[in-house]
């Protein structure tokens, strides 16, 4: 009987420990997603889910609920507080009686600004251990927050009791005093207020937030001035108090590889101050890192340093040397400067990314500025090929095209282009000046005529459109295009405005075929006089065949040779 | 000096009041409206895309009820905007068969000129106000791209007037949201401020990530912050005054707007100088001081106005100013991003704002959500201001995502009704749709005197919430509202004009304006609620109504206003 009864009993114990199993089994905790953490962080993060999640032998449930704290911990550490919820939830469920769990719960609430639910998982830790330091404060600054002014203030005020007596972590008195003059704030007792905000800078004075608050207190005291040198000290640090368990928490997320995260995050962002550090962090622990170095790089191109940028890109790509952006940026970088390696660094980002259009059209411009016209036209191609609406390439593309004098072909683009972007004002005068030089100045006219009504003659690119659709309506050998009245009206603006050997010729162009032959030769002659006194000769000859023309009563039928 | 008109006394016999439930309906496909704003997202995150739907009620064709203009958006590429036509509907009456008078909705952008120019911009918010003093109001639509300025030929008809007015610059034509018309330097002519948002290009993106390393839009901070534009009308055309005026020295990011005199307070009229507040998106926030010499200066952070009360700037979308608790001033509310609460700033006088979020309940309800369009509307007419918040998320919400909804930034809007000094959230009003909303434009379209309001959503459906408080009263021939339109002797709405209802217990002030909210432009009539405790001194009172022209023009008080219908009230002069 008594041999039966232990069977019984062990069979009891045993289905007791499956239920417990069941019951912690990993069922109700799903697998984080972590595709933007780095393989290390994965692997840490993963081995603490499968420690909480597989089956143990233990039936201690305090022993069961600590993997799941502790996976609660590094999911908080990361910045993943639905699933730090979820994980501390359990280790709370598992061990009730630990106040660690129930605070981390609090600090995941008030991460995902649920500050009722902190405020109430506080309070059942002050109701087990009501002189809890680290509780008090962050409960009444939840409070604070919540508008629940009393239970603040009552908070603050059993702190201040407690620093009195006992020893108290570093920072809890300037938490403390600003917590108190922000309440005496709120009663309209300024006062008090600039009291507690002056010793809180006392105690901290590296929590220049508080001059925020100064200010306004001494602001509605009347003194404006003071208020405003107050603001000049404003800072965004806040007074803080060592809180040991928070302390815990971060240390899981220290190192290198949860600095690249944040820095990575913060470069995102745009705080390159913050990235900025972080990043030299860990490349001071990871000379090596390549994205960290990368990072860095980005960080001072983005604020022209371009000598320290080059610096990173270099010794990330010593590193990995097959990195498109790095290979990329770096390119840019010196392609900017007029350096010759930037050719071959682009080259290599096209073939670390052959599918990129924007390592294409930059390896393209970088031809087209060494005059590598056809390599040049090629590379765009494939460009807009890969991406058929980046329009910058299909410019690029016209412009290389235009500038081997196949115009035909840079019309067609320059035509697709403006298709796709009607609004991209240069172009109407790269499609016109091609379509004229490839002797079609009656497609010319309508394109400039629509270009000058939408977008007016304002700025060099304005001026240009004007000075030529002048010239073509002064000179195109179709006869349905040509109106020298306008052509007149136009070059006379254009060349008060902007008066130049082109400009000039060209009122006298329109001068020419407005039949006004007589002024169209004496614009020319003060001309001929002031490109002579000027040495620049070369442009003499053709002048003097206009005038040959002009004296004849003949105007000029091609835009541009007389 | 008050000069008294005389206008009908009513004499207005007193029933009980009983609390009548708050009740909204979407009536927009009933009424004709079926408009979906198109973002033109396809996967490419293009910041713009999750901004944008402006919204305006204003009366185009000068029939006396509100006509909607509705921005729309188009398709971003690198080389620009692959815009879409802007849309108008006018609001028609007709008889059912049952002789019941009804409204429907008729999209006139073929007939109205809007279609005559083409869709050049990708369409964010829009302005209203009467540019040339012709008596019709005007509309300044802008655009991330180039803006564009429609003037109302006052027969039904728009006609592009941007280059004729000057407005035709490369500054306008960077990606701007919200616009205030207001008449700065008091001659009389309305100008103009244009709160611009990001120097951002298609094709020059940043690619960012959600918590769960998903692509989605960047934060604001990613790319760097433009200054506002400063119009300076001189008759028949703007002026750019940014820079002499002070506006283009700070750079903000700025998603909402409202001009009023922050020194009026009750039973002080003010310096007469409408000042100006700007709500920037991660940045503090700016409330330019009127000189009253041409020039505006910064004064939010000594105010109190610039940041909230832990000293921090938020990420302030939609903003809104009206006298919510009744002391003679007007108070600032703004709505923000999620995790951040919405901020109340209580005008204390004296050029201080205190942040009143807390203790007035209208930030906590806010914290899981971001808010954009946002008004304070008497919605159950009972004297005092209730609010309303449309939200919708601009990074992705986790659990949305993971449920597989493809556009996960939907979120519910949310009405808070005013409760003695605090404000309660209530459900179950007819806005449980959950869509991503952010322009909110208030008006009372069907004329029966409760606020209406019409809701833009990002590739949803426009929602236009008919108010059925009213409709589901019973109290017989108690009144219930009183509705007031200012103009100037030229006809056009006396834009930051005050109006007061006498009541035993001091007068209710409430602005005319079209300025506030997100993007969107609202009804310039001003409602006062007649029903609760208050109406009975009001009916002694015998609906006694002040005006306070801006720029300190002389006070007129009329007594006797009709209840439960609309007065328009002519101030003399122009302007």
């Amino acid at each position: 009987m008594a041999g039966g009864r232990r069977v019984v009993g062990v069979v009891l114990i045993t289905l007791c420990q499956s239920l417990t199993f069941a019951s912690i089994g990993g069922a109700d905790l799903p697998p984080p997603r972590l595709d933007r953490f780095e393989p290390s962080v994965r692997d840490q993060i993963e081995a603490l889910y499968r420690a909480a999640t597989q089956e143990t032998e233990s039936a201690d449930p305090v022993a069961q609920a600590r993997p799941y704290g502790f996976l609660g911990e590094t999911y908080l550490a990361f910045e993943l507080p639905e699933e730090a919820r979820l994980a501390l939830e359990e280790a709370a469920r598992l061990d009730p009686q630990e106040p660690r769990w129930t605070y981390l719960r609090a600090l995941a609430a008030l991460g995902a600004g649920r500050r009722a639910d902190a405020a109430e998982l506080f309070d059942e830790i002050l109701h087990r251990r009501a002189d809890d330091l680290p509780t008090l404060l962050r409960s009444a600054a939840n409070h604070l927050d919540l508008g629940q002014i009393d239970e603040a203030r009552s908070k603050y005020e059993r702190a201040g009791k407690l620093i009195e007596e006992d020893s108290a972590p570093p920072g809890s008195a300037a938490v403390i005093r600003f917590g108190l003059g922000q309440l005496a704030a709120l009663a309209e007792r300024h006062e008090e207020a600039v009291g507690h905000y002056r010793q809180t800078i006392e105690l901290q004075p590296e929590a220049n937030a508080v001059y925020y608050h100064l200010a306004r207190s001494l602001h509605r005291l009347g003194d404006p001035e003071a208020a405003r040198e107050a603001l000049t000290r404003r800072g965004d640090r806040a007074p803080s108090f060592h809180d040991p368990v928070l302390a815990s928490v971060q240390r899981r997320a220290q190192g290198p590889q949860a600095d690249l995260l944040r820095g990575l995050k913060a470069l995102d962002a745009g705080r390159l101050d913050i990235a900025d550090a972080l990043l030299h962090r860990v490349v001071e622990q990871r000379p090596d890192d390549a994205e960290a170095l990368a990072g860095l790089g980005r960080i001072h191109q983005i604020r022209g340093e371009s000598d320290a940028a080059e610096r990173a890109y270099r010794k990330s790509l010593e590193s990995d040397a097959g990195s498109y952006r790095v290979l990329l940026n770096l390119g840019v970088l010196l392609a900017e400067r007029g350096d010759a390696e930037a050719l071959d660094l682009l080259r290599r980002a096209v073939t670390a990314d052959p599918l990129s259009s924007a390592a294409h059209l930059n390896l393209g411009l970088e031809l087209l500025r060494r005059t590598e016209l056809e390599p040049a036209e090629q590379v765009f191609r494939r460009a807009t090929e890969l991406n058929p609406e980046d329009a910058d390439a299909l410019d690029a593309l016209a412009r290389s095209q235009a500038a081997q004098g196949r115009f035909t072909s840079a019309i067609t683009s320059y035509q697709r282009l403006l298709d796709m972007d009607p609004q991209r004002s240069e172009a109407y005068f790269a499609l016109g000046l091609s379509q004229t030089l490839a002797g079609r100045c009656g497609e010319a006219g309508p394109v400039l005529s629509r270009a000058f009504e939408t977008f007016g003659s304002e700025g060099p690119e304005g001026l240009a459109r004007v000075g030529l659709l002048a010239r073509i309506l002064a000179t195109c050998p179709d006869a349905e295009i040509r109106d020298g009245a306008r052509a007149v009206e136009l070059a006379q603006t254009l060349f008060r405005r902007s008066p130049s050997l082109e400009t000039g010729r060209t009122l006298s162009m329109a001068l020419a075929e407005a039949g006004r032959f007589d002024e169209a030769a004496e614009q020319l002659r003060r001309l001929i006089t002031a490109v002579s006194r000027s040495g620049a000769t070369a442009a003499l000859p053709g002048l003097r065949r206009e005038l040959a023309l002009y004296e004849s009563h003949q105007p000029v039928r091609s835009p541009w040779d007389g | 000096m008050h000069r008294t008109a005389w206008l009908l006394l009513a004499f207005v016999p007193w029933a009980s009041y009983a609390e009548q439930p708050v009740r909204f309906v979407d009536r927009a496909a009933d009424w004709g409206v079926e408009f979906l704003y198109e973002s033109g997202r396809d996967g490419r995150f293009l910041e713009p895309e999750i901004f944008g739907s402006g919204v305006a009620l204003v009366d185009v064709d000068g029939d006396g009820d509100l006509d909607i203009f509705l921005a729309q958006g188009g398709r971003l590429t690198p080389a620009g905007v692959e815009a879409q036509r802007d849309e108008l509907y006018r609001q028609d009456l007709f008889v059912t068969a049952d002789g019941k008078v009804d409204r429907r909705f008729v999209e006139i952008g073929e007939i109205s000129g809007l279609a005559k120019e083409p869709a050049d911009g990708y369409g964010m918010g829009v302005a209203v106000g009467d540019v040339d003093g012709d008596g019709y109001p005007d509309l300044y639509v802008t655009n991330f791209g180039p803006d564009r300025l429609w003037r109302n030929r006052g027969d039904g008809t728009l006609e592009d007037a941007t280059a004729e007015f000057g407005l035709q610059t490369a500054a306008a034509a960077a990606w701007n949201v919200p616009a205030v018309f207001f008449d700065y330097d008091a001659d009389g002519r309305l100008d103009l401020w244009v709160g611009r948002y990001l120097d951002y290009r298609v094709g020059a993106d940043v690619e960012c990530t959600s918590r769960a390393g998903a692509r989605d839009y960047c934060g604001p901070l990613v790319y760097p912050a433009l200054s506002d534009l400063l119009w300076h009308n001189v008759g028949g055309g703007f002026e750019d005054v940014s820079a002499s005026a002070g506006i283009a020295a700070q750079p903000g990011r700025a998603l909402g707007g409202v001009a009023f005199d922050v020194d009026v307070q009750a039973g002080d009229e003010g310096d007469g100088r409408f000042d100006l507040y700007v709500a920037n998106d991660l940045g503090e926030n700016f409330l330019w001081r009127n000189r009253g010499d041409g020039t505006f200066v910064d004064e939010a952070l000594l105010a109190g106005a610039a940041i909230n009360w832990r000293g921090e700037a938020e990420g302030s979308m939609g903003v809104e100013a009206q006298d919510y608790d009744g002391d003679g001033d007007d108070d600032l509310f703004m709505t923000h991003t999620t995790l951040a609460t919405n901020t109340l700033f209580e005008n204390r006088g004296g050029w201080l704002f205190d942040d009143r979020s807390r203790e007035s309940g209208l930030g906590p309800p806010s914290v899981g959500t971001t808010g954009f369009g946002t008004v304070f509307l008497d919605v159950d007419l009972d004297g005092d201001l209730d609010l309303f918040l449309a939200n919708g998320a601009v990074r992705a919400i986790e659990t949305l995502a993971k449920a597989g909804d493809e556009f996960p930034y939907r979120e519910p809007d949310l009405l808070l009704l005013r409760e003695g000094s605090t404000y309660r959230e209530v459900d179950d009003v007819g806005l449980e749709r959950s869509d991503v909303a952010r322009a909110a434009a208030l008006g009372d379209l069907d004329e029966d005197g409760d606020p209406d309001l019409v809701v833009g959503h990002l590739d949803a459906p426009v929602e236009i919430l008919e108010n059925r408080t009213l409709s589901g009263s019973s109290g017989g021939d108690q009144p219930s509202w009183l509705g007031v339109r200012v103009l100037s002797g030229d006809g056009s709405d006396l834009l930051g004009s005050r109006v007061g209802l006498r009541t035993g217990q001091g007068i209710v002030w409430r602005r005319v304006r079209t300025d506030g909210s997100y993007a969107a432009a609202h009804d310039p009539r001003v409602l006062f609620g007649l029903r609760g405790s208050e109406a009975r001194s009001r009916a002694v009172a015998g609906n006694t109504v002040e005006i306070r022209p801006a720029a300190n023009g002389r006070p007129l008080r009329w007594r006797g206003l009709p209840s439960d219908s609309y007065s328009v009230l002519r101030m003399p002069g122009g302007g």
